[in-house]
């Protein structure tokens, strides 16, 4: 047997609790990825580990495939990924996060499968591969965590949105500076049944108006 | 009661709406029956971009989880007590207004 092997790094302008919660946030799957993902449904989960399965069209691969994914988050600085796809093929992947300086983390992405030694030539497609696949989503992630980090600085909170918005009040001065911590708190809550049916999208095209237009000068 | 320009008539093409940040908020203005309205940007789920797909059949789509909010009124088709904000707006010429505070009655 052979290990092909990739490995791929990325900064991100948040904590890495934000980097976090958007890996396990299962139903962003076919919110934000909703070009790639058609469905998700959790099988199995439990405080810091998740067993769910995909139905996804990689960018490469011109056909729809399920996947089943296993991950658990060993600790705050790393998780452990693994899908499992046709022919038994297992795709392991392990996600380091470190904090490198005031709200900035850097992720690091190894993957890892075990095929048969007479394919380690395929080891060069492999990395091509599996960084197309990251930055694909990746880049679909990035607004999303740096927007979540914004909201949450500006004191949001789950199911309510943020108090001076709704309040119609004037926003409290430096509530931006305020040191509001991102926790970690596993599962993430549902909004749907991805547990008992799964979540699928609805939609796969959609006329994009984008994230917000700049500032006035 | 201070009303703030969020942008201008020609921002709203070509998809008769955008969003933009002022001063903490994030505001999407749309079309929408013959005049221009303002809802709060901010999907009160998780704080996604609820104007990021364009309106259609009179609904935004959150891109992050997919709540539905009625373009008519910002309620919330998915948690009824989870309406968006509405913010009066006015026009002067090609700017567009919007009031970021309400007085207290």
């Amino acid at each position: 047997m052979a290990t092909l092997y990739s490995k791929i790094e990325q900064e991100m302008d948040c904590p890495k609790e934000i980097v976090i919660w958007n890996y396990w946030d299962h139903e962003h799957i076919v919110g934000t990825h909703y070009k790639h993902y058609e469905s998700v449904r959790i099988r199995a989960e439990k405080d810091n580990w998740c067993f769910s399965e995909r139905y996804v069209k990689l960018p490469f691969i011109k056909f729809m495939l399920t996947t089943r994914n296993f991950a658990y988050l060993e600790s705050p600085f790393l998780m452990k990924s693994f899908h499992i796809g046709k022919m038994g093929l297992v795709l392991e992947q392990d996600f380091h996060f470190k904090d490198i300086g005031q709200d900035r983390c850097l992720v690091t992405l190894e993957n890892r499968i075990e095929v048969p030694g007479a394919f380690k030539f395929l080891e060069p497609f492999f990395k091509k591969m599996t960084t197309r696949w990251f930055y694909a989503t990746w880049n679909e992630d990035h607004p999303m965590r740096l927007r979540r980090w914004k909201v949450w600085k500006l004191g949001f909170r789950d199911f309510t949105g943020i108090d001076y918005i709704n309040q119609k009040t004037a926003k409290p001065a430096g509530r931006e500076s305020e040191n509001r911590l991102y926790p970690i708190e596993l599962p993430v809550p549902k909004s749907t049944r991805i547990r008992q049916e799964g979540y699928t999208r609805p939609f796969s095209e959609s006329i994009e108006v984008g994230y917000e237009l700049p500032p006035l000068p | 009661m201070e009303f703030k320009k969020i942008g201008e008539v020609k921002d709203l093409e070509p998809h008769g709406q955008f969003s933009r940040w002022i001063d903490g908020h994030d505001i999407l203005v749309y079309r929408f029956e013959g005049g221009i309205k303002a809802l709060s940007n901010i999907c009160r789920h998780f704080g996604g971009p609820v104007g990021f797909h364009k309106m259609r059949e009179g609904r935004f789509t959150c891109l992050w989880h997919n709540f539905q909010y009625r373009a008519k009124d910002g309620s919330c088709l998915d948690h009824p007590g989870l309406a968006l904000r509405e913010y009066k707006v006015k026009v002067e010429g090609d700017s567009i207004l919007v009031e970021l505070v309400e007085e207290s009655q």
